[in-house]
C-alpha cells in the first residue's frame, strides 16, 4: 500500500546513494592509486625532463652517469623522493610520477614523466655565473607563463644523497625564489604604480620633489638617500632611475596620495596590508610560493614611507616580482601565472596534463601599466643598454638591507620588450659589496644565453 | 526439506562453491605456513555451513533467502578474518558468527509478531534505561566497553536494535495525540524525541561520535516517515519549524564541536601521515598494493596496523582480496538489504523497523568504508559483519533478524489460533486423564 | 577512455598466472550465479508470500465505480487508511470525503472499517457505523464516494 511502498521508496532512494558513492570510491581509488603508492616505502618512478630533453630527475641517478654536478642548480626546486624537502616539484607531483597504475601494479618501464618547461643548460649557466656568491633568479615568457630558468643558490646536490646535510649551508634546501624576501627599492615599482592609479599619470608627472641627501619627515625622522649629496630637484622619471628615497617618502607624504589607495592598489597586487586576512600564496605546480606582504599605518610615519621603499616590514618574493613584471610588460594589467610543468605524460604513454596559461584578475588599469613600462623601460635605456644589445630592457634595481642593515642584497627586476623573446626576470644576489659580481652581470648571462637558447629551438 | 516446501538446492550448493572457492584462493594464493591451520579452517567453514543449514530445515518460515545470505557473508567474514597476517582459524571470529546467527534467530521470534513487539514498548524503554546506565556506570574510561574477565561488551551497539523497534512503535501510534499550545503532539513521539536526544547526548559524552550518526539516521527515517505517515496531520508550519531547529542543531554542533572533533574533520591525512592521518594512509596504500585481485590471502601488510581488523578491515580485505573481491561483499550485503523491496513487509511496523535496520546498515558501511578511504572523517566504526567484535556481530545479527521478521511475519489470530489449538489439546489430554482414572 | 581501460585489463589478465587467474575467475562467477540464485529464491519466497497474504486478508479488494468505470484498490497491508489527502492508501478525491476518512484493519480473514470521526460519516449498507466487520459484497459509502468490498475473480495459480 501507499505507506508501504513510501517506505520501500526510501529504501530505494538510500540505497542508491550509497552505491553512488561506492562507485565514486571505486573511481577515486582507480585514479588516485599513483599517489597512494607514492607514498608508500619505494615505488619506482617516472623521470622529469627539461624542454629540451634533458633529465632533471632520475630516481636511480649516480654521479658516474650525469657527472657529480648535474643536478646541483636544480636541488632545491626539482628535488627528490626522499621527503627531505617537501616544497619541491617532485614532492609535490610524486603521486603523477608513480610509474603504477591500480589495474597493472607497479611497473618498473612505465612511461610516466613530467616535462618541464626549464631550460636546463641555461639554468647552469646562470647557476655557475653567480660564482662564489649566493642568491637566486627566475625567469619566464610573460605571454605564455613558462618558466624557464628557476635556482637558488646555495643549492643541495641530491646525488650526495644528504649525507652532508649538516654541513650544507642555511637555506640549501629551500628555493628562494618563492620565500620572502625583502625587496629594497624594486618595491618602488609597486608605490608608483600605486601612485598612478590614485593621482593619474599627468598629476604624477608633474610632481617634482627635491632631493639634498637626506630627508627629514613630517613626523621628523630623517630618510636618508644613497648618494649623500642628493640629486636635487627630479620628477618621477629621473626619481625611479636613481632610486631617490628622499622623492619617494616626499611622494608617500603628498595629499593628492591618500594612503588609502595604496592599500586598495597594494591589495589587488596581491599584498597582504597590516596582516588583515588570509596570506596569499601563487601556486606552481603544487609548488607553494608566498607573494607580498606590508605595514602601512599612517603616512607620515617613517615605517610607511619606508615600507613603500621595500625596508621596514614589506615583504616580497622574488617570484611575486618577477610576476608582476608580466602585468607591466604585457600593458594589460593583469599577470600571467607562472607554470613549471609543460606536460605530463601517464604509466602508459598517454598524456595526463597539459598546461595553459592563465591569468590573474586585474591587478592595476592598463593605462598605469603602460606607464609604468614606460618609466622602467626609460630606465633601462639609460642605464642598462647593455644586458642585451639592440633591445629595450625595462629595468628597477634595488638595494635591501637584511639583518638590520649589517647586509645589502642586491635585486633587479626586469622585462625585455620583444615580442618574440618575451622574458620578465628577478635575480637576487645575497650579501653584495661592490666589486663584486653584480645582478646586471648575471642579467647579461641570464638573457644572452637564454636568447641563444630559445632562438635555436 | 524446507517447510515452506520451496526449492533451495541450487542456492545451496552455490553457496558451498562459494566457499569451497574461496578456499581455493586461499590454497593457491595465500602463504600457508602449517597445513593444520588451512585444514582447521576449512573445517571450521564447513562444519558451520553444514550444521547450519541443517539448522535451517527446523525452522517454521516463510523465507530463508536471509538465512543463506548471512551465512554465506558471515563465513567470508570468517574466511577473510582468519587470514589476516598469515592463515590460521580465527577462533574469537567463529565464536562471534555463532552469536551472530543465533541472535538472528532471537531477533526474529522477538520481532515477527507486530502486535506484540508493540506492546512491549515499556520493556524495550527499560532496557534501553539499563544500557544508559550501564554505559555511564560500568564501562572503563573511553566509555566504550564493559570488561568481564577476559570478554567486552560494547553496550551501545545493544542500543541500536532497541531504538529502532522504538522509533517504529511510536511512529506507528502516532494517531493518538494531544493538543499542547499549538501543536498536536503524541505522548509517543514525544518520549521518542527524549529519548534519541538522551543517546545523542551519551554519545557525544562518550566521544563515540562514530555510532551518533547511525543513531541520527535511524531517527531521520522514522521523522520522515513521520512526515508521510497519514495520520500525522502535520501543518507546513510544524515542518519548517522542524527543519530550523534541525539546521540550528547542525550548525550549532558544527560551530561548538570540541577540537578533537574538528580537527578531524579537517584533517589533511597525507600531511600528518605519521600521526592522525597514519591508518588512513596506511590503508589506501594497502588498496593501492592490492589492486582488483589482491595480493593474496595472508600476504598483506596492514595486519600490522592497529585496527586492521575493525576499523580499517575494508582496506585490509581489498589489499589481500583485491578491490572486486571487498565490493562484492559489500555488494552481498547490499542485496540482502535488497531482499525487502523485493518482499515487502505487509504492515507498517514491519516497514518502519526495516527501513530503520536499512538505514543503520548503510550508514554503518558507509562510515566505515567511506571513513577509512578518506572520503568523510575517520570515525572508527565497524563494517557489519567484517569486523571482528562480539557485540557488534550480535547486534547486526539482530537487525537481520527484524529484517526477515518483516518478510516472515506472524499475524495475531495466527497466534490465537495456535494457543487454542493448544488448549483444545490440552483440554483433550486432560479429558483423557480423567477418563482412565475414572476407568 | 574504454579501450584503455580494456586494454590494462587485458594485460592484468596476461600478466597474471594461470591458477590465479582460473581460480580468481571461478570464485568471483560462483559468487555472482550465488548472488544471483538468491535474488530468484527471493522471488518466489515473494510469489509465497503474497498467496500467504491472500489467506490472510481473505484475498478481498476494494472496487469502485465512477464515471462508468470500475477502480480497483487491492488491500495490500493489514491497515488501509481511506482518505481525500494524497498520503491516504486509498485516496478518494471528492470533497465530500474527510482527509482522513476511515482505517481498514485485517485479523483473521476479517476486515473491519473504523470511522475516524470524519464530519459526513462512514456508512455501511447505508447504516452509518462507528466500526463495522465486513462481508464480502458490502457497500462502503464515504461521504458520496462509493466502495465495495469484493473478490477478485479467481485467478489461473501456477504450482
Amino acid at each position: 500500500m501507499k505507506s508501504i511502498r513510501r517506505v520501500q521508496k526510501l529504501i530505494t532512494a538510500m540505497l542508491l546513494i550509497f552505491l553512488a558513492a561506492f562507485a565514486f570510491l571505486i573511481y577515486r581509488l582507480q585514479t588516485e592509486a599513483g599517489f597512494y603508492i607514492s607514498n608508500a616505502s619505494k615505488v619506482s618512478l617516472g623521470f622529469v625532463y627539461d624542454r629540451n630533453g634533458d633529465v632533471l630527475f632520475d630516481q636511480n641517478a649516480d654521479a658516474q652517469i650525469y657527472g657529480n654536478d648535474y643536478f646541483i642548480d636544480i636541488g632545491n626546486l626539482i628535488g627528490d623522493d626522499s621527503r627531505q624537502m617537501n616544497n619541491t616539484l617532485v614532492a609535490q607531483n610524486i603521486g603523477k610520477l608513480a610509474n603504477f597504475s591500480f589495474m597493472l601494479g607497479e611497473q618498473e618501464d612505465g612511461k610516466a614523466a613530467i616535462y618541464c618547461t626549464l631550460d636546463h643548460k641555461v639554468n647552469r649557466q646562470v647557476y655557475h655565473a653567480f660564482g662564489k656568491k649566493d642568491g637566486c633568479a627566475i625567469a619566464y615568457n610573460y605571454k605564455t607563463g613558462e618558466i624557464y630558468l628557476c635556482l637558488s643558490k646555495p643549492s643541495v646536490n641530491i646525488l650526495n644523497h644528504y649525507e652532508d646535510i649538516a654541513s650544507l649551508k642555511e637555506g640549501s634546501l629551500l628555493c628562494k625564489v618563492f620565500y620572502p624576501t625583502v625587496p629594497g627599492s624594486t618595491q618602488k615599482v609597486s608605490t608608483t604604480i600605486a601612485a598612478l592609479e590614485s593621482m593619474g599619470y599627468d598629476t604624477l608627472i608633474g610632481k617634482r620633489y627635491d632631493c639634498d641627501g637626506a630627508y627629514t619627515n613630517q613626523s621628523g625622522k630623517e630618510i636618508k638617500c644613497h648618494l649623500s649629496d642628493g640629486h636635487g630637484e627630479q620628477d618621477i622619471f629621473k626619481a625611479f632611475a636613481n632610486s631617490c628615497n628622499p622623492f619617494f617618502a616626499q611622494l608617500v607624504e603628498d595629499s593628492d596620495f591618500p594612503l588609502h589607495d595604496i592599500e586598495k592598489t597594494y591589495q589587488k597586487m596581491g599584498y597582504l596590508v597590516n596582516g588583515n586576512g588570509k596570506q596569499n600564496y601563487l601556486d606552481i605546480n603544487g609548488i607553494s610560493a608566498f607573494t607580498a606582504s606590508t605595514s602601512l599605518q599612517d603616512k607620515t610615519d617613517f615605517n610607511t614611507q619606508w615600507g613603500c621603499m621595500g625596508q621596514g616590514e614589506t615583504l616580497v618574493s622574488p617570484l611575486q616580482l618577477m610576476v608582476w613584471q608580466s602585468a607591466i610588460a604585457n600593458q594589460t594589467g593583469t599577470a600571467t601565472y607562472p607554470y613549471l610543468i609543460s606536460y605530463i605524460t601517464k604509466v602508459n604513454g598517454k598524456l595526463d596534463f597539459q598546461a595553459e596559461t592563465s591569468f590573474s584578475s586585474q591587478m592595476f588599469s592598463e593605462e598605469t601599466a603602460g606607464h609604468m613600462r614606460e618609466i622602467m623601460l626609460q630606465n633601462g635605456r639609460e642605464n642598462y643598454s647593455r644586458l642585451l644589445p639592440g633591445t629595450d630592457v625595462g629595468i628597477k634595481s634595488g638595494t635591501a638591507q637584511v639583518k638590520n642593515g649589517e647586509k645589502e642584497n642586491s635585486l633587479l627586476v626586469g622585462f625585455v620588450d620583444d615580442e618574440n623573446f618575451p622574458i620578465a626576470f628577478c635575480i637576487q644576489i645575497d650579501d653584495r659589496v661592490s666589486g663584486e659580481v653584480s645582478t646586471s652581470d648575471i642579467a647579461k648571462v641570464l638573457l644572452q644565453n637564454l636568447h641563444e637558447s630559445l632562438t635555436e629551438e | 526439506m524446507y517447510k515452506n516446501k520451496l526449492n533451495y538446492s541450487s542456492a545451496v550448493i552455490l553457496l558451498f562453491l562459494t566457499h569451497l572457492s574461496m578456499l581455493g584462493l586461499v590454497f593457491i594464493r595465500g602463504s600457508i605456513a602449517a597445513p593444520i591451520n588451512f585444514l582447521k579452517l576449512t573445517g571450521a567453514v564447513v562444519g558451520l555451513d553444514v550444521g547450519y543449514l541443517l539448522l535451517t530445515l527446523c525452522y517454521k518460515q516463510m523465507t530463508y533467502t536471509l538465512d543463506f545470505m548471512l551465512l554465506c557473508i558471515l563465513n567470508m567474514s570468517l574466511i577473510f578474518q582468519s587470514c589476516f597476517g598469515g592463515i590460521g582459524l580465527s577462533v574469537k571470529h567463529l565464536i562471534s558468527c555463532i552469536m551472530c546467527l543465533a541472535s538472528c534467530e532471537a531477533g526474529f521470534l522477538l520481532t515477527r509478531n507486530h502486535e506484540w513487539i508493540r506492546k512491549q514498548k515499556k520493556y524495550i524503554y527499560l532496557i534501553i534505561l539499563l544500557l544508559f546506565i550501564s554505559i555511564i556506570f560500568f564501562t572503563d574510561n573511553q566509555k566504550k566497553w564493559i570488561t568481564i574477565g577476559s570478554f567486552s561488551i560494547q553496550p551501545s551497539e545493544f542500543i541500536k536494535p532497541c531504538f529502532i523497534l522504538v522509533c517504529a512503535a511510536s511512529i506507528v501510534e502516532l494517531h493518538k495525540k494531544l493538543k499542547i499550545l499549538f501543536f498536536y503532539i503524541s505522548k509517543d513521539s514525544l518520549i521518542l524525541c527524549i529519548v534519541a536526544l538522551f543517546i545523542f547526548a551519551l554519545q557525544w559524552w562518550c566521544r563515540d561520535l562514530g555510532s551518533l550518526p547511525t543513531f541520527g539516521v535511524i531517527f531521520g527515517c522514522a521523522l520522515i516517515c513521520r512526515f508521510c505517515y497519514p495520520k500525522a496531520k502535520l501543518s507546513k508550519r510544524t515542518v519548517a519549524i522542524g527543519c530550523a531547529v534541525c539546521a540550528l542543531i547542525l550548525i550549532a554542533a558544527w560551530s561548538f564541536a570540541p577540537e578533537y572533533v574538528q580537527k578531524r574533520l579537517h584533517v589533511d591525512i597525507w600531511a600528518d601521515r605519521y600521526g592522525d592521518g597514519y591508518q588512513q594512509c596506511e590503508a589506501l596504500i594497502g588498496i593501492a598494493k592490492g589492486g582488483w585481485l589482491g595480493v593474496g590471502a595472508g600476504n598483506g601488510s596492514l595486519h600490522k596496523i592497529f585496527a586492521h581488523d575493525s576499523d580499517i578491515v575494508f582496506a585490509t580485505i581489498c589489499e589481500e582480496w583485491g578491490l572486486l573481491n571487498a565490493a562484492l561483499t559489500v555488494m552481498l550485503i547490499l542485496i540482502m538489504l535488497m531482499t525487502v523491496l523485493m518482499n515487502p513487509p505487509k504492515n507498517y511496523y514491519h516497514a518502519m523497523m526495516t527501513a530503520g535496520v536499512t538505514a543503520a546498515f548503510l550508514m554503518q558501511m558507509s562510515l566505515n568504508i567511506f571513513g577509512s578511504c578518506n572520503l568523510i572523517p575517520f570515525t572508527g566504526v565497524t563494517l557489519p559483519f567484517i569486523s571482528t567484535g562480539g557485540s557488534s556481530m550480535m547486534s547486526c545479527g539482530f537487525l537481520v533478524g527484524m529484517l526477515k521478521a518483516g518478510q516472515s511475519p506472524l499475524f495475531q489470530h495466527e497466534v490465537l489460533k495456535r494457543r487454542r489449538q493448544k488448549q483444545h489439546q490440552k483440554a483433550h489430554k486432560a479429558a483423557q486423564k480423567q477418563k482412565k482414572v475414572n476407568a | 577512455m574504454i579501450p584503455e581501460v580494456l586494454s590494462e585489463f587485458w594485460q592484468m589478465l596476461s600478466g597474471l598466472q594461470i591458477p590465479d587467474l582460473v581460480l580468481s575467475a571461478i570464485a568471483f562467477v560462483i559468487l555472482d550465479m550465488f548472488a544471483i540464485a538468491i535474488i530468484f529464491a527471493a522471488g518466489r519466497e515473494s510469489r509465497l508470500c503474497q498467496k500467504r497474504w491472500q489467506k490472510v486478508s481473505s484475498g478481498l479488494e476494494l472496487r469502485r465505480h465512477e464515471a462508468q468505470k470500475d477502480y480497483y484498490y487491492p488491500l495490500g497491508a493489514d491497515e488501509i487508511l481511506l482518505g481525500r489527502h494524497s498520503s491516504a492508501d486509498i485516496q478518494l478525491k471528492d470533497p465530500s470525503v474527510s482527509r482522513y476518512h476511515a482505517v481498514l484493519t485485517v485479523t483473521g480473514g476479517i476486515w473491519t472499517i473504523t470511522d475516524l470521526n470524519a464530519k459526513s460519516g462512514t456508512f455501511v449498507n447505508d447504516q452509518r457505523i462507528q466500526q463495522k466487520m465486513l462481508a464480502v459484497g458490502d457497500c462502503i459509502r464515504l461521504g458520496n464516494a462509493k466502495l465495495y468490498l469484493t473478490r477478485p475473480p479467481v485467478q489461473e495459480q501456477d504450482d
